[in-house]
């Protein structure tokens, strides 16, 4: 019996149904029409720049949430890592406080560490089976005491102006950390798509029970996710000190609920299974385009708090699957 | 012709239950193998050995010629044993063709990565080897049941002729209980089609789909084979009766106290439907009554039990309560209404586990029990101490946390919550499931004390034999409908005329 099959199921859907079929990349899109009609400063060349240099630390913080997302974890330890590598890197290059200087191997130092705190937390989560929520939360913790404890809780200035060229230098027109920013999405995206590791991500967000039953080594994935996750906030830590000029354990105050909402605001569930990597993209883009705009308008600092909420609900409210969640705790 | 699969003396002990007790069962190449049984025959237990799920007490399987032992479900997939359950194993926010090779990936990855364009190619080989006409990268929850059944059946040959086994084994366990006449037609004639490349187990409750489909039958009655009939030989009557047989010891559900029910009419349903669930399901239920829902899993009646307590909805008809239509819409106003549920899962939906047993047993009416805002503890433990004694719940104190208790008396602790909060009408989904011999009897004692205070109850029992036992009167579900109203006041019917309507 000969039967046709069709290799792809939107083959005749054009970009514009495409747009129209993602709500987030509409959402986007309309926003940025509407602040340019709002406001003249804000579709200006510099303005982009502006905006492209605000969102870069936050795309590569929110790759790492599109990973564990995707995969029905969640991951509170941002704000802990990114801080206590932050701390490390500035002790690590030229600083008031001692007399190191290891220069760009800075960056490779917090990515270690960044990623031995990842490991841990995917270690313990599934060896030990306890939901990421807590492990993160106290993963996050330890850092935030660990970073205190290294430093006192004074920032630590540093004057290693080669170091500080990573976060504050241009390329051309575009913004250093934005490049690396793109570079680790491209990464990210093509693990994600096109190896069987960034495949099981997915199909563990949808059933985990199947994919184990398969003989796929689901704890071994989780691990290696959230070491991944870990790297990067590293590579993030050691960036914000050197766009701040100091290590400072408060600084990355807000990255955990930004990365989240960033994520939420894209279209990833935030029961796992749906998403792609470059809906992070978009989300990251929704917030600082959303941040940035209101700014240019003015708009009071707690009111903005406020409207940010109101979309990032509303936004989980429409795309939630409930059939999957019986009691919403 | 040799056959693929012999499994030999296959015996297998739970704990307290003998499931299966010597079974021969053979699977030649090419054929579709039927298997039917009562619920609790030893039908999954059969093909969980099979499949690596369970290990065998005892026996011998050898597959093609060769002595082997299943030891987990992934070995069972090596050994080109699949199976296609009705809980699919697949996964709905992925595309078709990743849900084909999913877990297998490795033959399509060249330095790490993943190559879309062959795994396309070769999904698209397979789908049209067995001719299914389905788009490659359509997400699995835009398919219906039987296009997922196909990715599975898919997903198995596949593996099979990868791992270069001849004629793999898949088992198909209800496979149409959610189909459409239609579809169930498509689904024969594509199994009749791949019947040259596979054998298929085929598990039904559907004896008419087995008569027509397969080309031998095996019938398990209580873990034992009750017999093996070729196609030409096989009919429903046959396999009706060779399902069935046991004598009903009638005391045992203490036949003797039960009593006739008034003629006062506490629930009358007129015409309901829920579509795709059951339709047009019309009784009336007596003060004082014992009602035993029966039918096969998939004949409606868990979907109508649950639309009487409010868990769905009715797409249509009305409910009447002592006369009145009334409107179920939640297990809330099936409450307020006086109609209680008792669940199969008692673990879960049944009690909370890890509240002590006074707490359980006054969850219901601790509105009652209020004053002001205070809860009155000292009434609370009167009233649980009492249920204690007359239902003779053995637990130390009524403090004791519900997660400590056996079975039986977790289901009293159960039954004494809607004791205490005077339902009119009880619905029992399996009260004596995971319960032992000596406690089932007392939960059939007090069965029967409700019935005598007036209770109305509505039953699902374990086993035709706890149906006939205990209730007045008996309706048979068949696919949705009712098929049969059997009386049980003044004489027992026996299980083989109840399972002409069943099945």
């Amino acid at each position: 019996m000969e039967v046709k099959i069709a290799e792809s199921s939107n083959d005749k859907k054009n970009w514009v149904s495409k747009i129209a079929v993602n709500p987030s990349l509409l959402a986007l899109i309309v926003l940025i029409i509407f602040f340019s009609f709002i406001n003249p400063h804000f579709f200006t060349l510099s303005n982009l720049f502006n905006i492209l240099d605000l969102a870069s630390l936050l795309i590569i913080t929110s790759l790492s949430l599109a990973l564990v997302l995707m995969m029905g974890s969640i991951d509170l330890s941002v704000e802990g890592v990114v801080g206590l590598c932050g701390v490390i890197a500035s002790l690590l290059v030229k600083n008031f406080s001692n007399s190191n200087n290891f220069g760009f191997f800075t960056l490779a130092i917090c990515g270690a560490v960044g990623a031995s705190f990842g490991f841990l937390s995917g270690f313990i989560l599934s060896r030990l089976k306890i939901p990421s929520f807590m492990v993160t939360l106290g993963i996050g913790y330890i850092t935030t005491g660990f970073g205190v404890l290294i430093t006192r809780g004074n920032p630590v200035v540093i004057i290693d102006w080669t170091f500080r060229q990573l976060s504050i230098g241009k390329l051309g027109f575009l913004p250093f950390p934005f490049i690396l920013a793109l570079f680790l999405f491209f990464v990210i995206w093509f693990l994600n798509e096109r190896t069987t590791f960034g495949r099981y991500i997915l199909a563990m967000g949808g059933d985990e029970i199947i994919v184990q039953d398969l003989g796929i080594p689901t704890s071994k994935i989780k691990t290696q996710v959230f070491l991944i996750g870990g790297f990067l906030y590293g590579i993030v830590g050691a960036l914000l000190t050197a766009r701040l000029g100091s290590g400072d354990i408060t600084a990355p105050l807000g990255f955990t609920f930004d990365s989240i909402g960033s994520c939420v605001l894209g279209g990833i569930a935030i029961t796992g299974g749906v998403g792609n990597i470059p809906r992070a993209l978009i989300g990251v883009f929704i917030l600082t385009i959303l941040r940035n705009g209101m700014v240019l308008m003015s708009v009071s600092p707690y009111v903005q708090q406020g409207i940010i909420g109101v979309i990032l609900i509303t936004t989980v409210a429409l795309t939630i699957d409930r059939k999957k969640i019986k009691i919403m705790k | 012709m040799k056959p693929v699969l012999i499994m030999e003396n296959i015996s297998k002990t739970f704990p307290g239950v003998r499931a299966l007790e010597g079974i021969n069962f053979e699977i030649f190449p090419n054929e579709i193998v039927g298997l039917v049984g009562e619920n609790g025959a030893g039908k999954s237990t059969l093909m969980k050995i099979l499949a690596g799920v369970y290990q065998c007490d005892q026996g011998e399987i050898t597959l093609r010629d060769q002595k082997v032992q299943v030891k987990n479900p992934q070995e069972a997939r090596t050994l080109g044993i699949g199976m296609v359950f009705q809980e699919q194993a697949v996964l709905s926010n992925m595309m078709v063709y990743e849900n084909i090779f999913l877990g297998r990936e490795k033959i399509f990855t060249y330095n790490g990565l993943l190559n879309r364009r062959t795994m396309l190619k070769e999904a698209k080989k397979i789908l049209q080897e067995i001719g299914i006409d389905l788009s490659l990268q359509a997400y699995l929850h835009e398919l219906n049941f039987m296009e997922r059944q196909m990715i599975e059946i898919a997903r198995n040959i596949w593996l099979a002729r990868q791992i270069q086994v001849e004629n793999p084994i898949i088992i198909l366990d209800e496979p149409t209980t959610v189909l459409e006449e239609e579809e169930i037609k498509r689904l024969f004639a594509k199994l009749r089609e791949l019947k040259r490349k596979v054998s298929f187990i085929y598990i039904s409750h559907r004896l008419k789909e087995i008569v027509e489909l397969c080309d031998r039958v095996y019938v398990l009655k209580d873990g034992k084979n009750a017999g093996c009939f070729l196609k030409n030989d096989v009919t429903e009557e046959l396999l009706r009766s060779k399902m069935v047989g046991r004598e009903l010891q009638e005391e045992y559900y203490l036949v003797s106290k039960q009593r006739k029910p008034t003629d006062k009419v506490v629930l009358e349903i007129r015409d309901c439907t829920k579509t795709g669930s059951f339709y047009n399901i019309s009784f009336k239920l007596l003060q004082g009554e014992i009602l035993s829902i029966c039918g096969t899993v998939g004949s409606g009646k868990e979907e109508l039990c649950k639309a009487l307590y409010g868990e769905t909805k009715l797409t249509s008809g009305t409910i009447l309560i002592e006369g009145k239509p009334e409107s179920i819409n939640l297990p809330s106003q099936a409450f307020s209404l006086g109609i209680g549920y008792i669940s199969e899962d008692r673990r879960n939906e049944g009690l909370v586990l890890h509240l002590p047993v006074f707490e359980n047993i006054t969850l219901p009416i601790i509105h009652r029990l209020q004053k002001g805002f205070l809860i009155k503890r000292e009434e609370q433990f009167k009233l649980t101490r009492e249920m204690m004694a007359k239902l003779q719940i053995k637990a130390p104190s009524p403090l004791v946390l519900c997660f400590n208790l056996s079975g039986g008396n977790q289901q009293k602790v159960v039954i004494a919550k809607w004791l205490l909060s005077n339902v009119k009408v009880l619905i029992m989904s399996h009260p004596t499931r995971g319960v032992d011999v000596g406690a089932k009897h007392e939960i059939y004692g007090l069965i029967r004390e409700l019935a005598e205070n007036g209770m109305a109850m509505i039953i699902m029992g374990d086993s035709f034999e706890e149906d006939i036992g205990l209730a007045n009167r008996i309706i048979v579900m068949k696919d949705g409908k009712i098929s049969g109203i059997l009386d049980a006041n003044i004489s027992k019917p026996t299980p083989s005329d109840l399972i002409q309507y069943v099945v």
